[in-house]
């Protein structure tokens, strides 16, 4: 439906003007900022451990993610399984990753992993950082497989089992091929949020004895050492990772395109089966990817020695005590806990709106402003924080007049923070209400156009009531990570702009692991309120 | 209660010209039906005439007001009320509030008060309280419809009012809101492709084809004398035989169809099912393959010059092989 024409005296246009005019600010600015510091290819080739990293990290991760995911996925769509087992299987994609690599670090570092005994594994390395990474994003392939699997109709299946093939044979020669291109599609996210992390590597790729690099963390290392100079080779790094997190995925969807396989009928999914062995399956996995690492987390925190194990003269609440009692936590947790809710509220108000624009006045000029507010969370998020730091660090003076001068000093002030979870969360809210947007049919707002409601009344009274529920889940699917949120509070904090993500990576650093454990607890214990409030909901296509 | 003119009316959608040039007044306290298929621009007039839509070219008036054209008038400006196919009816709001909502936006005091009138003349007082959820389909129709009388429009707006509702339901909603109508001497213009609907509904009819009127009439005159092809479609059921103008008759596959005036050359014959009966001498040979019975009537469907077509008789009459038309249109082929 095209958008009722004029009336609203002209509020509509000054709303999307203004939309307009912040999202070329705070998102197309600082993309278009990194430009004029491109194409310095000689220090690239210099950077080439740190491109080498990310790839095998990127692959490592991919190996980890399908080989979890698949069979998990497989699992979900054909074997019975407790609910609580099938709920678990999205878990680790909701927990932040850096609270499972703290997690990880417990137990697997070469110094006194508590898994040492046991497995002789060190986590402070490429490998380290594949498996974390490969857990949290297993429930891509697991979610995106047992979708596809759901879709293919059993009667493709039992033909090629009547026709002679054996179970195995039926799997590779009709099953795979059907659900190909939805692998392709998860595996190709897999690629670029790994590409894009930068929690995972920057914990455990600084801290180790040799330092693994990657494009995410050397970007971030190279403003820190020198926040002018290195300007040229950050933006470079970040070039890298476009192509690497934009590229593959990408290649994968031309693959994917080429094979598209349409179904004849609907399919009726086969009714899952009772299969012991594979459900014991799936529980190793939920309790590998989940229970251990939260279930470390919890017992580090209230160990008193670290080594003493959990015996009852070992307990105590003192690293408790000492966080919660310890200002700087306290602040950073509250800085974080308001700045979330105002960049969730700020989100969901401009999202909703764009949303609209799109959904019932359908112009190009409506399209390409609901485009644009998807780029903060389709690009990683360090290049986001790059543009950002290069469009702002200095104060920006418009002079309207001879008296009338606005100066912009965003540089090391929360508002800065604020914003840049707005511009990199808008998408959820966006894209939630665009699809709640096309369910709600456009004849309830025109009747209260034709009941003589103007643009904004009918916004007020019909539009916002029915898409409540819609912005509820989306302010929390923002307000969750922007309270966990640590890649672009990194590079963009300043001295006295501690926030709950950089507070947590300061104590592992290098204060006091077991301080971290208490605050990881905080996050995931957090993760699940929100997750009790709203289901997961199904924003796609984001980087870490 | 307003009279509507439209003037040149044109409207394009993309690459297709969805209304092409539309003249059309409706008179204070007329009901006029815009009759056709789906595609006709029917419906992309009732929006324009409702301000839902802009037109490209045209001036569209209500009473003395101009509201596109030469002016724009959004439409929370026109003061009109509109029954909508999808019911439209705001789940979030009380049924009471529902109806009352364009009152209350006209600042009127008596809101309240009015709304339960309305919903009283839908046959829904003491439903204001309920959540539409809790209505079935035809109820939450009524309230769409008391939603639209409740505000006192100067003309209201009906797009498919009834095809989402059962047989008997749109019957007998059908004949209360034309007696709604003409209680309160409303101007009612109306999109239907059902033509019962339009023929039970309207004082006149405007059948759309391909984004203009090719006949405006009463309902008789339509279907009594269409002027097109498409107009006879549209008012009532048609059979369609391809046929030959060859010196002042009809030939259709060695059949003679009797004397028509016109030019030589390739024409479709129609008639209507009750335009047939059996002949009893000099008739056109038919062949009966299948009979249904209808209680008011029996369908037949015979061949008639190698064309399947469909004739009425009174209960009890037998069709023979020998057919007699009192009536046959051509129109070119």
């Amino acid at each position: 439906m095209a958008e009722i024409p004029g009336g609203g005296r002209g509020w509509r246009a000054a709303t999307h003007g203004a939309l307009a005019a912040a999202l070329a600010v705070f998102v197309l600015l600082p993309l278009v900022a990194l430009a004029p510091y491109a194409g310095d290819g000689q220090r690239a080739l210099g950077e080439g451990r740190a491109a080498v990293n990310t790839l095998v990290v990127c692959g490592g991760t991919l190996l980890v993610a399908a080989g979890c995911g698949v069979p998990v996925g497989w699992a979900l769509s054909r074997v019975r399984l407790p609910r609580v087992l099938q709920a678990a299987c999205t878990l680790p994609y909701a927990i932040p990753p850096y609270v499972t690599t703290i997690a990880w670090i417990t137990l697997a570092n070469p110094r006194n992993g508590l898994l040492l005994p046991w497995l002789p594994v060190d986590v402070y390395t490429r490998a380290g950082m594949a498996w974390v990474l490969g857990l949290h994003l297993s429930p891509f392939v697991s979610l995106a497989t047992r979708d596809a699997l759901g879709a293919v109709d059993p009667a493709l299946e039992e033909a090629a089992r009547v026709s002679g093939a054996g179970a195995l044979r039926t799997a590779r020669d009709v099953t795979l091929p059907m659900v190909a291109p939805a692998l392709a599609a998860a595996g190709g996210f897999v690629v670029a949020a790994s590409a894009a992390s930068f929690g995972v590597p920057y914990l455990l790729g600084s801290a180790a004895r040799e330092p693994v690099p990657v494009l995410t963390t050397r970007i971030a290392q190279t403003l820190e050492l020198s926040p002018v100079d290195g300007r040229p080779l950050a933006v470079t790094l970040a070039g890298l990772l476009l192509l690497l997190g934009a590229g593959v995925p990408a290649l994968l969807r031309l693959l994917q395109r080429r094979a598209t396989h349409a179904t004849a009928r609907p399919a009726r999914p086969s009714p899952p089966r009772p299969m012991p062995l594979a459900a014991a399956g799936v529980a190793v996995y939920v309790t590998v990817a989940v229970v251990l690492p939260l279930g470390t987390l919890v017992a580090s925190s209230v160990m008193d020695r670290f080594g003493g194990g959990l015996a009852p003269d070992n307990l105590t609440l003192r690293h408790w005590v000492g966080v919660l009692g310890d200002p700087r936590n306290r602040e950073a947790l509250g800085r974080s806990g308001w700045l979330a809710a105002a960049a969730a509220t700020v989100a969901v108000g401009v999202g909703a709106l764009v949303a609209h624009g799109a959904e019932r006045d359908g112009g190009r000029a409506a399209r390409t402003l609901a485009a644009l507010a998807r780029v903060g969370w389709t690009v990683p998020g360090t290049v986001l924080a790059l543009g950002l730091l290069l469009s702002f660090s200095q104060e920006i003076r418009l002079v309207v007049a001879e008296r009338v001068t606005f100066t912009l000093a965003l540089a090391d002030t929360v508002w800065f923070l604020g914003i840049a979870y707005v511009a990199r969360f808008l998408a959820l809210p966006v894209d939630g209400s665009r699809a709640a947007l096309r369910a709600i049919h456009p004849s309830l707002e025109e009747a209260a156009r034709v009941s003589g409601a103007g643009w904004a009344t009918v916004l007020r009274d019909v539009t916002v009531p029915l898409l409540a529920p819609a912005l509820r889940t989306a302010w929390f699917l923002v307000f969750v990570p922007a309270f966990c949120e640590v890649t672009l509070s990194v590079m963009l904090r300043g001295p006295s702009t501690e926030v709950l993500g950089t507070r947590l990576f300061t104590l592992q650093s290098y204060a006091d692991p077991q301080a971290a454990a208490v605050l990881a607890v905080i996050v995931g214990g957090l993760v699940f309120v929100g997750l009790a409030v709203r289901p997961p909901g199904r924003a796609v296509g984001g980087t870490p | 209660m307003s009279d509507v003119e439209l003037e040149g009316v044109r409207k394009r959608f993309g690459g297709t010209q969805v209304v092409d040039g539309i003249d059309l007044s409706v008179a204070a306290g007329e009901r006029l039906a815009l009759l056709g298929p789906s595609g006709c621009g029917k419906t992309t007039l009732l929006r324009m005439i409702a301000g839902l839509e802009r037109p490209d070219e045209g001036e569209i008036r209500i009473g003395e007001e101009v509201v596109a054209g030469r002016r724009w008038v959004p439409p929370e400006g026109r003061r009109l009320g509109m029954v909508f196919q999808s019911y439209a009816v705001w789940p979030h709001r009380t049924v009471r509030d529902n109806v009352a909502y364009p009152v209350r936006l006209q600042r009127a005091a008596d809101a309240m008060a009015r709304a339960d009138a309305a919903l009283a003349k839908v046959k829904l007082a003491g439903f204001g309280d309920r959540m539409p959820g809790t209505l079935s389909g035809g109820q939450q129709q009524r309230v769409a419809i008391a939603r639209a009388l409740a505000a006192r429009p100067r003309v209201l707006l009906l797009d498919e009012p009834l095809s989402n509702l059962d047989a008997a339901l749109r019957e007998e909603l059908g004949a209360e809101i034309a007696s709604l109508a003409r209680e309160d001497g409303l101007t009612v213009v109306m999109v239907t492709h059902d033509q019962a609907e339009a023929l039970a509904l309207a004082d006149r009819v405007a059948v759309m084809h391909a984004g203009r009127i090719a006949q405006a009439g009463t309902p008789a005159a339509l279907y009594e004398s269409p002027a097109t092809l498409q107009v006879a479609r549209a008012t009532g059921p048609l059979n369609e035989i391809p046929a030959t103008r060859r010196a002042g008759r009809l030939y259709a596959a060695d059949v003679d169809l009797g004397a028509s005036e016109g030019p030589d050359g390739p024409v479709w014959a129609c008639f209507r099912p009750e335009h047939a009966a059996p002949a009893t001498e000099g008739g056109m040979p038919v062949l009966p393959r299948a009979r249904a019975y209808r209680g008011h009537s029996v369908r037949w469907r015979v061949r008639l010059a190698d064309t399947d077509v469909s004739v009425d008789t009174p209960p009890g009459t037998e069709l023979g092989d020998s057919l007699a038309l009192r009536r046959l249109w051509t129109y070119p082929r």
